[in-house]
């Protein structure tokens, strides 16, 4: 199933003007220095005004493609392997540091949701899973879990399949596809089957741990 | 699925209850089995995140008969809205005309060439003036009007008299006092003209006292040129108190900031007046002004 990145941010990736000139509007937006280009006449005017929203459209349009990324993996392969956990709210989303403002989602370039897991019913203390882009490239889904004491994590990582990634020494708990599963295709467009399978991978070895 | 888990899936946008975008009306599918969601699940409707094709609505309406939730009574009443996207055609068309990006030797298509290199305002006023002052009568013309323009100074004169432009940085007044950069030309009648910036670049970079009167009698007295044929300009990244404080002392002079020029003068230049080292050197003003 191709998954297409939009075409607001399509543009800001492929044309270096683009880039250019939008990170120059939403920087100087940002900080409360946006001047008009020394020459504009009235005329124009309604132009610079169209400009600043294309360029704050950029940035929403990028976080929204993330959160459609995110919710084409991750809720419903969570559902297809038994998961019915419940999700922070995004506004508060607790023992996560993440934040999914606008702003931040545009800066930090993933998006992470927290799942509430602490009735312990799944013998884990903490969740989250998530979707990270990689200097425009690729996508990678992540996923940080906390096992309970008893529960051995890193028997169940053997079987997470051939997609995921080892965790660094100190990012322990912290999962991610591999670099070249997810890439995005010249035409924009990134192929969601692998990741797909890589999340069903990922969680059939979560649920045979809590299965015992 | 029940009526109500299925509406508070979907997104409220105003009063419009029957408002679901694409991932919802996804996520929707995802836990029902009839024949709509089925196709929604199983992309069979040509989906395309972010939003849904007219003809894809077509084919919604004709599955929607003979269901019975929300989704399907809305698609019947032909209440079902899906979150449109703003045309981005607009957009990007809006943000090329302000910054002039069928420009083939844009700025923003050049890459600083020395970007670990920070210039000081002399070095920077220099290279300004080397790249205005070409060799070539017509390059330098057309260069020079492009800055004037930018500026707003070329109701001074017209564009033919700048034929004999002359562009000096750091052009000796008194007292080791310095104009950065002077623009100097003659009409046909033999009047001189003269555009004086005086050019800042960074945090601390202000207005010295002394220095806007100074330069204006320079160009009053030993000059001999009038206020109606001079422009007087500082130009800085933005508008710090102590410029504004000199500069409302000294009425004759304007400010500019060094983005909204540089973007004014991407405006006002062609491609064929220009080349891809002014346009690396422009980058590179670009860069250290912001």
């Amino acid at each position: 199933m191709p998954f297409e990145i939009p075409e607001s941010y399509r543009t800001y990736r492929n044309d270096t003007a683009v880039r250019t000139a939008v990170d120059h509007l939403l920087d100087s937006a940002d900080n409360n220095k946006l001047n008009l280009p020394a020459d504009i006449e009235w005329k124009d005017l309604p132009g610079f005004h169209r400009a600043v929203l294309a360029a704050h459209q950029v940035r929403s349009d990028y976080s929204i493609f993330l959160i459609d990324l995110w919710n084409a993996i991750w809720p419903p392969t969570l559902r297809k392997s038994g998961f019915h956990w419940a999700a922070s709210r995004p506004a508060n989303p607790t023992e996560s540091s993440v934040e999914l403002d606008t702003h931040s989602v545009w800066k930090n370039k993933y998006l992470w949701c927290y799942f509430d897991v602490t009735d312990g019913q799944f013998g884990f203390e903490g969740l989250e899973s998530g979707v990270v882009m990689i200097d425009d490239r690729y996508v990678q889904l992540g996923i940080g879990i906390w096992a309970e004491d008893g529960l051995e994590l890193s028997v169940a990582a053997t079987k997470f399949g051939e997609s995921w990634k080892m965790p660094y020494e100190n990012e322990k708990g912290w999962y991610y596809t591999r670099d070249d599963l997810g890439c995005i295709q010249d035409d924009g467009t990134i192929d969601l089957a692998p990741l797909h399978q890589a999340a069903t991978s990922f969680l059939a070895a979560v649920g045979s741990l809590v299965q015992g | 699925m029940k009526k109500a888990e299925l509406e508070s899936s979907a997104i409220p946008l105003g009063n419009a209850s029957s408002t679901f975008s694409a991932a919802d009306l996804h996520l929707i599918a995802d836990s029902c089995s009839d024949p709509l969601t089925r196709v929604i699940r199983n992309n069979a409707l040509g989906w395309r995140s972010p939003d849904w094709s007219d003809e894809t609505c077509q084919v919604l309406m004709r599955i929607g008969d003979g269901r019975s939730d929300s989704v399907a009574v809305a698609i019947r009443r032909g209440t079902l809205r899906f979150v449109e996207r703003v045309d981005w055609s607009l957009g990007l068309s809006a943000i090329g005309s302000v910054f002039a990006l069928h420009r083939r030797l844009h700025l923003f298509r050049s890459e600083t060439p020395v970007g670990w290199v920070e210039f000081t305002e002399p070095q920077l006023t220099k290279g300004l003036a080397h790249f205005l002052d070409a060799p070539d009568p017509t390059l330098r013309k057309e260069r020079v009007c492009a800055l004037l323009k930018a500026l707003g100074a070329m109701k001074l004169s017209n564009d033919n008299d700048i034929n004999s432009a002359k562009v000096t940085a750091e052009a000796p007044t008194s007292k080791r006092k310095r104009i950065d950069l002077l623009i100097e030309w003659q009409d046909s009648m033999k009047e001189r003209y003269a555009v004086a910036i005086e050019a800042k670049l960074g945090r601390g970079h202000d207005v010295t006292p002394g220095q806007l009167p100074s330069y204006r009698e320079y160009l009053d007295k030993k000059m001999a040129i009038p206020s109606e044929r001079r422009w007087l300009v500082v130009v800085s990244p933005r508008l710090t108190r102590r410029t504004d404080q000199s500069l409302q002392r000294n009425q004759e002079w304007r400010w500019a900031g060094w983005h909204g020029l540089l973007v004014a003068h991407e405006r006002s230049l062609r491609d064929e007046h220009d080349n891809p080292e002014y346009a690396g050197f422009r980058r590179t003003l670009w860069d250290q002004t912001g």
